[in-house]
């Protein structure tokens, strides 16, 4: 058998040609530098099912009878595409397109290779031929867009819009998207074309305001056009106009991306059109910078690291020559440093009485980086020893916050800011709410919202909001108790992020900091951006996910936005019965670049109204699903408490089984599970979701690091929530037969295999990714020789752990192993520590409760939770 | 012969629902402007939130007089929207919340209806009180 299945590919974040095992890897242009292929395809091509595919569910299948996985052998959705995708390449389309990955945008996530995956005969790979109907296939109304909406940058639930409201809540399957407007370009297709105006600025809708994309026609020989959203003929401007060739189409497409892509940059037109596109000149890059300097930020090694960290990157900060930085450090009281560039060497300010703070020198506190540049070195290289350490345990947090917010309230920017006290003294001071009795009750959900009693932080939020002005927090933990969840409110409500470091030790914490703090500074960013969704008549936006503030009914203010955030939104049918054949969302995010120039991001998307239920099944995504779940469980978690959470995400799951049974099962007396072939992952997801750190029962998980997961799943996106709840595995036991990486571009990955114990064997090694961090776990009968080969040393007994690093040798055992962790880490946006586990061994905990498909103490296994599922479809039929 | 201090303070009575309806009909006259994106949500909680809090104490101080001047009827008629108001402080939620007022607006918007129904019906017995007062004599 041919070696064609995308599953057998390790999941990989950056999606290759498919056809990647036959090309060379100079091919495919600046994303072929790196490779990854299958072990399989490696070096076993003949072999494609030689993941070993672990079928535990078959055989208990043969055990109970009654419970069989629906393959597609009696899947009722004729002509089910081979990867539960809708969109078929648009007929006529060049075979590259069709073959393109960005077709098929479930495919990266068939990769966890469940039991319940099994192989598709060949047959029903050709599905464009076999598909009845246009629904789920998408005809621009104008033109046929040379590629589909990247994955990249929006997922919808399904893709399709069901035309009765009936229809929308029958499915039970949430209607809503997923989107990520600063993604990183993952392929080719990913890099978006920026469009320069002509002199008649962004061509928009008169009436609905809408820019003009790919599904809008071209009528009246070019002169005019209608708009997808609102169906007005607007007047081309003259700037704009092109004649239209036999086909409608315009001669000068070619030289349009925005009517060719679904995801265009429109840098912002000439200052003429000024007031529609900024209140005013685009800001610099401005980074202001709050460190926490009492005892325990201190004696953690947090502020030097920090520091450090903060100096070898201030050669690369974005958005040069205009860049602004400034510092203030705090304990019990404040510490400003005057940075002007005449000084020889930086003047350190001290404010011990909080009652009444002045800012001395508003001017030389917040600089030019160019200008003050070696003050700043200076600065940085001195600090460290300015602070020996301390016994001052106290924060004045709130009060350093007002100070940094009124320094840079003229221009906007960014404050990161790093604590590791709770706030004890003036504005701001925080109580400790930790009460033990309630951890782990349904009352602990107090502790994941801010406190009532607080009105500084939201407060500040909101002046922040208004003045362009995000705020990163990077919380540093002790065991103690720092109120996560009224610090993380400021950067909620301002699009910006929280980092929480539970016990930071810098020995082995700071290299997570260093890589945290650095991708922080140099990812994309935008400044003072404002995000809009806008939809055909039809359809409108029910409720919004994501870090931001929601500024009028529609308009979400970022005052930063970058590649990390992404946003989820649900939809909802205005209309009881939609009467167009097709609708568009179209989402714009307007932002200012690094660099200072206003730009406004276009995502626009043409879904066809179906009104079968089969087509929004089998058009479904299945992550994107999983995704949208996750954020609604998040505020349930929130409003309610963590077990409302949970019984939703189950009760959704069963709910859209049960549906798929009752209304598309073509044998109704069938007793079997039926999953629809696009969703047969979701119960495995849904389960990994209520078994997640932040979802999970127990009283294990502090309510600190669970209001952190909690905020980190409210701005994940798709990729990272099914990586954090799904783990990948990957099965070192055989590492050294693994081929050798013969060049820079090719790297093997080891085999992937599921998330249970079947895979751990006492002379195993297993490597565990959940694009937070690795976890190396070693069976306690690893072998000595090769354990000798990793570490330096023959045997982990009696070495501790949890400091224990991993040497860098020459032996091949060891390149080995870097070269696959490198490889992992490269497609990753975060830095993943790599933590090492002992069969055996206290922290052993650490691996085990990822292993999602097992039981747990608290939870169910899997296939239990299978048989769960089945019989409460049965009972509700 | 007529009770001046009691007209008097059936006449106050009148006069102090008549302000607690008007504060209301401004109330919801700013969450319109809201819908109508007139104005900025952080300034419309900003200014509302500065009205809430005088709001209950003059209706509770108003309450509190009738227990005090022997006009139970009318103390008894108030005590559901009291215990409404001693609800919300109880639960710290008498302030608006910028940041959630888009999905609460709905909610809001009803309540606010209501108690203009309420402070309506309180208006009529007051008056309804006044007259009879008046005529009593
Ligand atoms: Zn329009």
């Amino acid at each position: 058998m041919e070696v064609s299945n995308i599953r057998l590919k390790p999941r990989c974040d950056y999606d290759f040609p498919v056809n990647y095992q036959n090309s060379t890897p100079t091919q495919g242009g600046q994303f072929a530098r790196r490779v990854y292929l299958s072990a399989d395809a490696a070096y076993n091509p003949a072999n494609p099912a030689g993941t070993a595919q672990p079928v535990p569910l078959q055989r208990v299948n043969e055990e109970l009878n009654n419970l069989s996985i629906n393959n597609n052998n009696n899947a009722p959705v004729a002509g089910a595409s081979p990867f539960g995708t809708p969109v078929n390449g648009v007929p006529g389309a060049s075979p590259r397109l069709t073959d393109s990955p960005v077709l098929r945008p479930s495919n990266g996530w068939s990769a966890p290779q469940s039991p319940i995956v099994s192989q598709r005969p060949e047959s029903t790979q050709n599905s464009s031929s076999s598909t009845s109907n246009h629904a789920g296939e998408v005809i621009p109304l104008s033109i046929a867009p040379e590629v589909q909406c990247p994955p990249t940058f929006l997922r919808m639930t399904y893709n399709n819009i069901p035309q009765t409201k009936a229809l929308a809540n029958k499915s039970n399957i949430p209607f809503g998207c997923i989107m990520h407007p600063l993604a990183r370009p993952q392929s080719q297709s990913d890099v978006i074309p920026v469009v320069s105006p002509g002199l008649c600025g962004v061509v928009r809708c008169r009436r609905c305001r809408s820019y003009i994309n790919p599904f809008a026609l071209f009528v009246d020989g070019g002169r005019r056009w209608r708009c997808n959203f609102c169906y007005l003929t607007n007047d081309v401007p003259t700037d704009y106009y092109s004649p239209l060739d036999a086909t409608g189409r315009r001669t000068d497409l070619a030289d349009r991306p925005e009517l060719q892509r679904r995801v265009v940059d429109e840098a912002s037109p000439p200052s003429d059109s000024l007031p529609e596109y900024m209140v005013r000149p685009p800001q610099p890059a401005t980074y202001f910078f709050l460190i926490d300097a009492s005892f325990y930020a201190i004696s953690s090694g947090m502020f030097h690291m920090t520091i450090e960290t903060i100096r070898r990157t201030l050669d690369e900060f974005p958005g040069s020559p205009r860049t602004r930085i400034g510092f203030i450090t705090f304990n019990s009281s404040l510490h400003f440093y005057n940075l002007r560039s005449t000084l020889s060497k930086p003047q350190m300010l001290v404010v011990t009485d909080l009652s009444e703070v002045f800012l001395p020198l508003p001017d030389d506190l917040l600089v030019n980086l160019v200008d003050s540049r070696a003050i700043v070195d200076t600065l940085l290289t001195k600090l460290p020893s300015m602070f020996p350490v301390t016994q001052n345990v106290d924060s004045a947090y709130g009060m350093a916050l007002k100070c940094a917010f009124e320094l840079i309230k003229p221009i906007g920017g960014k404050i990161i800011s790093f604590v590791s006290t709770l706030p004890s003294m003036g504005d701001g001071k925080l109580p400790n709410r930790e009460d033990s009795r309630i951890v782990g009750t349904d009352k602990e959900t107090i502790l994941f919202n801010p406190s009532l009693d607080d009105k500084f932080y939201k407060d500040l939020a909101m002046d922040c909001s208004r003045a362009q002005i995000s705020i990163d927090t990077f919380i540093f933990s002790s065991h103690q108790f720092l109120d996560v969840a009224t610090l993380s409110s400021l950067s909620q409500f301002t699009g910006g992020e929280n980092y929480f470091y539970l016990n930071f030790r810098s020995d082995t914490d700071g290299e997570k900091l260093f890589h945290d703090l650095r991708n922080n500074i140099l990812r994309e960013t935008g400044f003072e951006a404002v995000f809009r969704v806008r939809c055909s008549k039809a359809v409108n936006v029910e409720s919004q996910y994501g870090n931001f503030f929601v500024r009028s009914t529609d308009l979400l203010a970022l005052p930063n936005v970058d590649a990390d955030k992404s946003y989820a939104f649900q939809f909802q049918l205005v209309d009881n019965n939609v009467s167009t054949k097709y609708v568009s969302i179209q989402a714009a995010l307007l932002y200012t670049t690094t660099f200072g120039e206003r730009r406004i991001r276009i995502m626009t998307q043409c879904l066809a109204v179906t009104n079968s239920l089969a087509d929004i099944f089998r058009s479904s995504d299945v992550g994107a699903v999983t995704t949208l779940l996750t954020k609604i469980a998040v505020e349930k978690a929130l409003s309610s408490k963590l077990s409302d959470a949970r019984d939703m995400l189950v009760n959704r799951c069963v709910d859209i089984l049960t549906v798929y049974k009752t209304d598309l099962a073509s044998r109704k007396e069938n007793t079997q599970l039926l999953l629809p072939e696009a969703l047969k992952l979701l119960p495995l997801y849904i389960l990994s979701v209520t078994k997640s750190t932040p979802f999970r029962l127990g009283t294990e998980v502090k309510p600190d690091e669970r209001t952190y997961f909690l905020n980190l799943f409210r701005i994940s996106s798709v990729q990272n929530i099914i990586s954090l709840v799904y783990p990948t595995l990957y099965n070192m036991t055989n590492l050294h037969e693994l081929a050798t990486p013969g060049t820079e571009e090719f790297v093997t990955l080891p085999n992937q295999v599921n998330l249970n114990s079947e895979h751990l064997s006492r002379s195993g090694m297993l490597l565990l990714e959940d694009s937070q961090q690795m976890i190396l776990w070693l069976g306690r009968d690893y072998p000595q020789q090769n354990m000798y080969e990793i570490f330096g040393i023959p045997t982990l007994e009696g070495v501790d752990l949890s400091t224990l690093q991993l040497p860098q040798l020459e032996t091949p055992l060891s390149v080995k192993l870097h070269t696959v962790l490198n490889a992992i880490r490269s497609q990753k946006s975060v830095f993943l520590p790599l933590r090492i586990v002992r069969e055996g061994e206290g922290r052993e905990y650490l691996f085990t409760q990822r292993l999602v498909e097992d039981k747990m103490r608290n939870s169910t296994s899997y296939y239990d939770f299978l048989v769960l599922i089945h019989q409460r479809i049965q009972k509700s039929q | 012969m007529l009770d001046l201090t009691a007209l008097f303070f059936n006449i106050f009575a009148l006069l102090a629902d008549c302000a607690l309806i008007f504060s209301n009909v401004y109330f919801l006259a700013l969450f319109s402007d809201l819908e109508a994106d007139t104005i900025n949500p952080i300034d419309m909680c900003r200014h509302l939130n500065a009205f809430l809090l005088p709001e209950i104490i003059g209706h509770a101080v108003l309450s509190a007089l009738f227990l005090f001047t022997g006009r139970f009827w009318l103390f008894l008629l108030n005590v559901p929207l009291l215990a409404w108001h001693a609800y919300k402080v109880s639960t710290k939620s008498i302030r608006l919340d910028a940041t959630q007022i888009y999905r609460t607006i709905g909610k809001e918007t009803k309540i606010l209806f209501a108690k203009l129904g309420f402070y309506m019906v309180c208006f009529c017995a007051y008056l309804f009180y006044l007259i009879w007062t008046i005529v009593d004599e």
